[in-house]
């Protein structure tokens, strides 16, 4: 499939309820049986990524309190595009458009979050974005968990522990 | 000494040191209560800065050892910072760190273990809860979270 980055947009749906629906039939296109929750998850959607009329992609954020990090509250950034839409840039893309919606929120005193934390499970991922700093995003290496998944986080400005 | 920065003198220290330095690090180390007789000897060969007044009296010590971090499984510089008692200043902290991050860098490349930057266990609840920025501002060590005992952990990657 051939597709023109120019024909991709992005729509911000923080907190849009009637976003939601078409969250859960996107995750429904791409997945047999979800491992998750879509109805709880839909309400944690920032972006919708389209092609035409057609979401391809989406991220999510979801405020968690890390026990390990004296219990302050994080986003974990979750992102999700239809394999038939991979296309180079667009994660990035995504991504940095995610973070910066999130951090002016931190900004803006919207969320006690203060960064925004990521675990990557990808093998793909994991051998070929070696770098400490991502460089699109400036998601900084900080470990594995316990199973194995590497942490990345990034910190809003001025964040104190 | 504190508040008077331009007193301090600091010496980097790559070959190793000689007896009579070596005894008064030792010497500084029990008298402050950092380590005892063994850990001191055995960390001595760890020197890399020593900070001193204008007295010539040791202030600060600055160590470093090549370590397998498994949380990053990844090889780090694990540094250690001792400053007597009324001379902690951060001008001092910042010193020292940012001249053994200079060192450390170019070691780095000498080294087979590859080092992916500097790891510190901050173990000061004065400082952990002083220094309480996610990235210090001016020596940009990053908090990667805490150990069970509450020690900070953070990272200075080499660029």
């Amino acid at each position: 499939m051939s597709i023109d980055f120019s024909d991709i947009e992005f729509k911000e749906v923080w907190q849009d309820q009637k976003s939601m629906p078409s969250s859960i039939d996107f995750w429904d296109s791409i997945f047999e049986q979800s491992t998750f929750n879509t109805q709880k998850r839909s309400k944690q959607v920032v972006y919708h990524v389209f092609s035409g009329k057609e979401i391809i992609g989406l991220s999510t954020a979801e405020e968690v309190a890390l026990h390990n990090f004296e219990n302050n509250t994080f986003f974990n950034f979750r992102m999700l595009i239809h394999p038939n839409y991979r296309i180079p840039g667009l994660a990035d893309t995504l991504a940095v458009k995610t973070l910066n919606f999130l951090e002016e929120l931190h900004l803006n005193i919207e969320t006690s979050a203060i960064g925004v934390i990521t675990l990557i499970e990808n093998k793909r991922i994991l051998e070929n974005k070696t770098t400490v700093f991502y460089p699109a995003t400036n998601l900084m290496f900080a470990g594995y968990t316990n199973k194995g998944a590497q942490i990345r986080l990034k910190y809003f400005q001025g964040a104190r522990i | 000494m504190k508040g008077n920065n331009a007193a301090i003198h600091l010496t980097i220290y790559n070959d190793v040191l000689s007896s009579q330095i070596q005894n008064q690090v030792i010497e500084f180390w029990l008298q402050h209560g950092v380590l005892n007789q063994r850990a001191a000897r055995e960390r001595v060969s760890d020197v890399l800065i020593i900070a001193r007044n204008t007295e010539n009296k040791i202030i600060g010590i600055f160590t470093y050892a090549l370590k397998y971090i498994p949380l990053l499984r990844n090889y780090m510089y694990l540094i250690r910072l001792s400053i007597s008692p009324g001379n902690s200043s951060a001008f001092l902290v910042l010193k020292m760190g940012k001249m053994a991050y200079e060192v450390l860098k170019e070691k780095a490349k000498t080294e087979q273990k590859k080092p992916l930057g500097l790891f510190a266990l901050i173990q000061n609840n004065k400082m952990i809860r002083k220094w309480n920025w996610a990235i210090w501002p001016r020596l940009p060590f990053i908090y990667i979270g805490s150990t069970n005992s509450g020690h900070h952990r953070r990272v200075l990657y080499f660029k």
